[in-house]
């Protein structure tokens, strides 16, 4: 709890600097630095600008759904079918330039992945808004449904690199200024953006009142349902630039990856400092949420941690991110009530 | 039936034939309302008697069944609360519905965007706006506070700030004064009748009638889902008010003091929690009923559930039967028998779901069991008959609580407080949403129980049920006493004021 | 719901009577309903609750790992079956303390912490993955002795061992949930925490019995899958989360919390059951029969909520009507 402490006290005297960085993302940064001093400590190879890049690079695809996560969650809900509409956008895309045999461009493979995204979300919205499903079952049933539909009429075999379109294949060698993977530069614009669209936009106000009392919003004259099927349909469309960008950097389309590891891009969320119950979050807390994470991840192995371990780590990582979060929360709920 | 006969294009609002209903009972019949522009309005009526249903029918929030609303001479057949603020009407809802995670400031200038149907949103706007508003109403107030961080009666100031920075056109009050002081009270007269000046309609919910009297050029009054009373408010008076709202003349006798030995039942010493109250300290004798009063936000509810263990008080002493007692949480109260009747029975005290049976039992349930701690539904059955015998209630013990009228569901959670056999009993505002006659009927049967011996505090800040229902009140104040009679010295007014002082 | 499963009974047999009305699919439902059924239980209990808990599947995954790995630790070629029987004695009670600690853990971020539920058991969930994974490194753990495996495929009366044992246990479910004092607080707990919570229930008590008693009986769930599949692994089972919400929905246990009956939970079950055979034997493509529960609990929900609204409608409109005749 002291560095909590601590981070409130420079709060105060730094205003400026904390309105850009408030007290979890300072805690995360601190979080960050600490656990790669700790890496190089153990692992010397770790400190160069290689290992950066290659953070970066792998923390794209589980950044851009984290957005679209994070949004659910600032609006007080939590989103189980991201993966599968994630792998469900980019594998069906692959398998659509394939059967068509396009090899170019990218930037189709990219639409005909978000209209998918898009779609899947927006249905996820109607069983949410429409029919008042809970979320959690709403969304953990669509993504089985999405699943089996993939697989059942789209198909379940791999798209292997030789047959992977070519304008994929570019985008995974894709790298500018020595090593930096130009998707790094998708997950930033489209954080920026949607940092944008929250702060700039009665939408984005809106997901944000959602979330602080869903009935307050409703008697401000906000349209819930439809505030909420653009949250899901964004939501969704950040899912499936995810998965296309999933399935070009591994060169591989198979259809049973992504699903399962929903619980990464949680964390991702939570340890970014979004609330649990809804309404406070930024996109810069889910950016150094995923940093934190993908950071965990992938050193498991290079601090010589095996890799069955992994599951353990991250449940554990989970848990206690949303207790510190819970047991901050209980205590200013005390001081104030 | 008014409204019929004016010009259509007079009247800023009119309601026509409105009917509703909620789970097939039907809460509004038939009502015909109008309001012209600049004027002001007063809805008048018991608590569950369908105003808060009207303003939301207005507000949009809920649909109706029949009939229809004209609003600037628009007729809408269903309306939504987008519909409903763009066409210029703002409302002060007596939960004020703010959001806690957003600053004052947007707090205040969102829905300006909304009404403005903007789709892009200003920060500089916000506070622009925030700032004019609360300069109208007189308040400094720190923009970039979070809500949730506000006192109870900053969320007011903000939630009557939030209505009266727009252009509306008409401005819906329910209950705006709960938990101002009577500086502020005075502050929002004026701002009205400055609204009113400008052409604003407003609509003032309130069975104050000084309030009434200050502000409102008619009055409406409504009982039971009906329309009563559609007068000018010259034509009024408390008695015919109470009359007009209640249906009936119970004329209930003011209590005589009660003059034993001192002797306390009940009583605490030097109280304390936390920001919420200080030095309380008070005892209830034989035989007495203890009334504590105070505005929203005062410490009132805070020291009631303080003294049920809900908000352990973090100071202090408190005896029963002259055994010092501790109360560190609900457990404890309820081992050393304290019971308490919550003031929002829908979400504290009842199990809507639940059968009347399972009700009654929820608090007994560990003394209802028997060998190896098996509870058998007979005797669960038993005790409902026998307590849904002893209060009258009109419920079989296999409906659910839902089914019933808010003066039996009353009933339902005194009686589960009743099987236990408390010695103490805290009621928080017993009779909120209870129709008349089971007012008078919960009335008799604390005033019953106080005669066998249970004691009893009474947090209430209707002044009709503490004047002519306990013999003593306290009134509470920032969080200490700040008063204290016997209720035969007081009037209405006089026990008004002291509850509006204010700092 | 019990014309439900009839009905689906009925499809079977008629369409693929060779195959489904033989005792051999009889009894493979029977046994199957066993360790599905407990889970549900689990499920339910926390459902009643008005929470969910998706941590009971790796849970049960962890039970049969370490019960098998003591097993196989302390089972020689010459011990007896007396000895067996004593050590599996011993594995219900391995299988208590786990569930044990595993509710503990569950219901301390849920009671004290004031964590979500559905957060709190995403989290334990991979927890209990995590530890399963430590323990086994991924592999399966087979080789169990033939007296455990008799009590997964043997019969008493003709009636799979697997599924008297499932009774027993839903018996005594069914005790805890409607004769004991817990089990009312249970339902009024689902009904309205407020309320309990007013009415001197300590609902955190509340909390820590009903997920102690979800996690026990997943617990033993695993115990049971391990001694019909003869093996113990990691990922068993995964797509029964969905299952086990879906018999709790079915049973008519709102996902909005409120009232639970144990025997509709049974009859739901057996419904599941009877669909999931049926589908298997009338040859549905694996991906197709994943995702028929998913489909089920959102087309259920969905048809559920449109009735009410419906019913409701028609309801206020009635009254609404007779206020203008009148």
């Amino acid at each position: 709890m002291n560095s909590s402490q601590n981070a409130s006290g420079t709060k105060f005297s730094l205003k400026s600097l904390s309105r850009i960085f408030s007290g979890s993302e300072q805690i995360l940064i601190v979080c960050i630095v600490a656990l790669c001093a700790l890496i190089a400590i153990i692992n010397p190879i770790f400190f160069s600008m290689d290992t950066v890049f290659d953070m970066l690079r792998t923390s794209v695809v589980v950044g851009i759904i984290a957005i679209g996560v994070g949004l659910v969650m600032i609006n007080g809900g939590v989103d189980l079918s991201c993966m599968s509409i994630a792998i469900f956008a980019g594998y069906t895309s692959t398998r659509i330039f394939v059967a068509l045999d396009l090899q170019e461009p990218m930037i189709l493979m990219f639409l005909i992945g978000i209209a998918i995204g898009a779609s899947l979300g927006f249905l996820n919205a109607v069983f949410i808004a429409f029919f008042k499903i809970p979320i959690f079952i709403a969304t953990l049933g669509a993504g089985v449904i999405y699943q089996g539909i993939m697989l059942q009429f789209i198909g379940h075999i791999y798209v292997t690199p030789a047959h992977m379109p070519s304008g994929a294949l570019a985008l995974a060698d894709n790298t500018v200024l020595g090593g930096l993977h130009v998707s790094v530069f998708i997950l930033i614009s489209l954080l920026v953006l949607t940092h944008l669209l929250l702060r700039y936009t009665m939408v984005g106000r809106g997901i944000f009142a959602m979330g602080g009392s869903l009935i307050s919003a409703q008697r401000a004259g906000y349209n819930v349902k439809r505030l909420n099927i653009m949250l899901y349909t964004f939501a969704g469309a950040m899912y499936a630039i995810g998965g296309v960008i999933h399935v070009s950097v591994t060169r591989f389309a198979d259809p049973s990856q992504l699903v399962g590891t929903e619980l990464v891009v949680v964390s991702s969320v939570v340890l970014g400092g979004v609330s649990i119950v809804g309404g406070r979050g930024s996109m810069l807390g889910v950016f150094l949420g995923t940093l934190l994470t993908i950071l965990i991840r992938n050193n498991l192995v290079l601090m010589g941690v095996s890799s069955d371990w992994q599951a353990f780590v991250f449940g554990l990582v989970l848990i206690c991110a949303i207790s510190l979060q819970a047991y901050q929360r209980n205590r200013a709920q005390k001081k104030l009530a | 039936m008014k409204g019929s006969i004016c010009v259509m294009s007079d009247n800023v609002i009119e309601l026509k034939d409105i009917c509703k209903s909620f789970y097939g009972v039907q809460v509004l019949k038939n009502i015909n309302m109008h309001i012209k522009a600049g004027e002001a309005l007063c809805i008048a009526g018991e608590n569950g008697s369908g105003k808060s249903t009207i303003i939301k029918i207005i507000s949009g929030v809920h649909p109706y069944e029949n009939g229809e609303v004209v609003i600037n001479g628009t007729v809408y057949k269903s309306i939504t609360p987008s519909q409903s603020i763009s066409e210029g009407i703002q409302v002060i809802y007596q939960d004020f519905s703010l959001f806690p995670n957003l600053s004052v400031a947007e707090n205040i200038g969102l829905s300006y965007h909304l009404q403005k149907r903007k789709s892009g949103f200003s920060r500089k706007i916000c506070n622009e706006i925030a700032q004019k508003s609360l300069e109208k109403i007189g308040v400094e107030m720190n923009l970039d506070m979070l809500v949730e961080n506000l006192s109870v009666a900053q969320k007011q100031i903000v939630a009557i700030a939030r209505a009266i920075m727009q252009d509306a056109k008409l401005i819906i009050m329910d209950e705006p004064t709960t938990t101002l002081t009577k500086i502020e009270i005075e502050r929002l007269y004026e701002i009205i009748n400055g609204l009113k000046k400008s052409g604003v309609a407003v609509i003032f919910v309130s069975h104050k009638l000084d309030e009434i009297f200050a502000v409102c050029d008619r009055v409406f009054v409504i009982r039971n889902g009906e329309v009563v009373a559609d007068d000018p408010v010259d034509e009024f008076e408390q008695e015919k008010l109470a009359y007009y709202m209640t249906g009936s003349n119970i004329i209930e006798e003011k209590q005589p003091p009660v003059k034993t030995d001192g002797e306390y039942v009940f009583e605490v010493k030097n109280l304390a929690c936390r920001e919420y109250f200080k030095n309380i300290s008070f005892g209830v004798r034989q035989g007495e009923i203890l009334c504590l009063t105070g505005r929203l936000g005062s410490g009132r509810l805070e020291l009631a559930k303080s003294l049920f263990g809900a908000l352990p008080a973090t100071d202090g002493e408190i005896f029963l039967n002259g055994k010092k007692i501790s109360v560190r949480n609900i457990t404890e109260a309820i081992s050393n028998g304290i019971a308490y009747v919550p003031e929002d029975r829908l979400s504290e005290g009842l199990f809507l779901d639940a059968t009347i049976r399972n009700n009654l039992s929820a608090v007994v349930l560990n003394r209802l069991k028997k060998k190896f701690g098996i509870l058998r539904e007979r005797d669960k059955e038993k005790l409902s008959t026998e307590w849904i015998e002893k209060l009258s209630i009109k419920a079989r013990s296999g409906d659910p609580g839902h089914s019933l009228s808010g003066g039996n569901q009353q009933r339902v959670v005194l009686a589960k407080w009743m099987a236990s056999n408390p010695a103490l009993f805290v009621f928080n505002c017993p009779t909120v949403g209870v129709d008349v006659k089971s007012k008078f009927e919960i009335h008799t049967l604390i005033k019953n129980m106080v005669k066998e011996g249970v004691a009893v505090v009474m947090v209430s800040d209707d002044i009709g049920e503490i004047l002519y229902n306990s013999n003593r009140v306290l009134v509470i104040d920032g969080g200490e006493i700040t008063f204290e009679s016997d209720t035969q010295d007081l009037t209405y007014e006089s026990l008004s004021k002291k509850i509006t002082k204010g700092a | 719901m019990l014309l439900v499963g009839a009905i689906i009974f009925a499809i079977m047999a008629i369409t693929r009577p060779t195959v489904f009305l033989t005792p051999l699919s009889m009894r493979a439902i029977l046994v199957q309903v066993s360790d599905v059924g407990l889970l549900a239980l689990a499920m339910a209990v926390v459902m009643i609750s008005r929470g969910v808990n998706f941590s009971i599947v790796n849970l049960a995954n962890l039970s049969a790992i370490i019960c098998a790995m003591i097993i196989r630790a302390l089972v020689t070629d010459v011990t007896t079956s007396l000895q067996v029987y004593l050590i599996l004695l011993m594995c219900v009670g391995v299988c208590i303390v786990i569930g044990l600690i595993g509710g503990t853990v569950n219901s301390f971020l849920i009671a004290n912490l004031k964590v979500p539920e559905i957060l709190t058991t995403l989290g334990t969930m991979n927890l209990f993955l995590g530890i399963s994974m430590i323990i086994t490194g991924g592999r399966a753990i087979f080789g169990i002795p033939q007296e455990v495996a008799h009590i997964g495929s043997g019969n008493i009366l003709g009636i799979p061992i697997p599924f008297i044992i499932f009774i027993a246990v839903g018996a005594i479910v069914y005790l805890i949930v409607h004769k004991t004092p817990y089990g009312s607080q249970l339902k009024l707990f689902g009904a309205n925490r407020n309320a309990t919570l007013y009415s001197g229930i300590n609902n955190k008590v509340v909390i820590y019995k009903t997920y102690i008693l979800s996690c026990v009986l997943a617990a033993f769930a695993g115990l049971m899958i391990l001694a019909r599949t003869n093996a113990a692994t990691v990922d068993f089972g995964a797509p029964l989360v969905l299952n086990t919400l879906l018999i709790g929905v079915l049973s008519g246990i709102k996902p909005s919390g409120g009232v639970g009956n144990v025997i509709n939970i049974f009859l739901a079950m057996l419904v599941i059951q009877l669909l999931n055979t049926g589908l298997t034997l009338l040859r549905i493509s694996g991906f197709v029969r994943e995702m028929i529960p998913a489909l089920l609990l959102v087309s259920i929900l969905s048809l559920e909520y449109l009735i009410q609204v419906r019913n409701e409608r028609k309801l206020n409109r009635i009254a609404s009507g007779k206020g203008k005749a009148a």
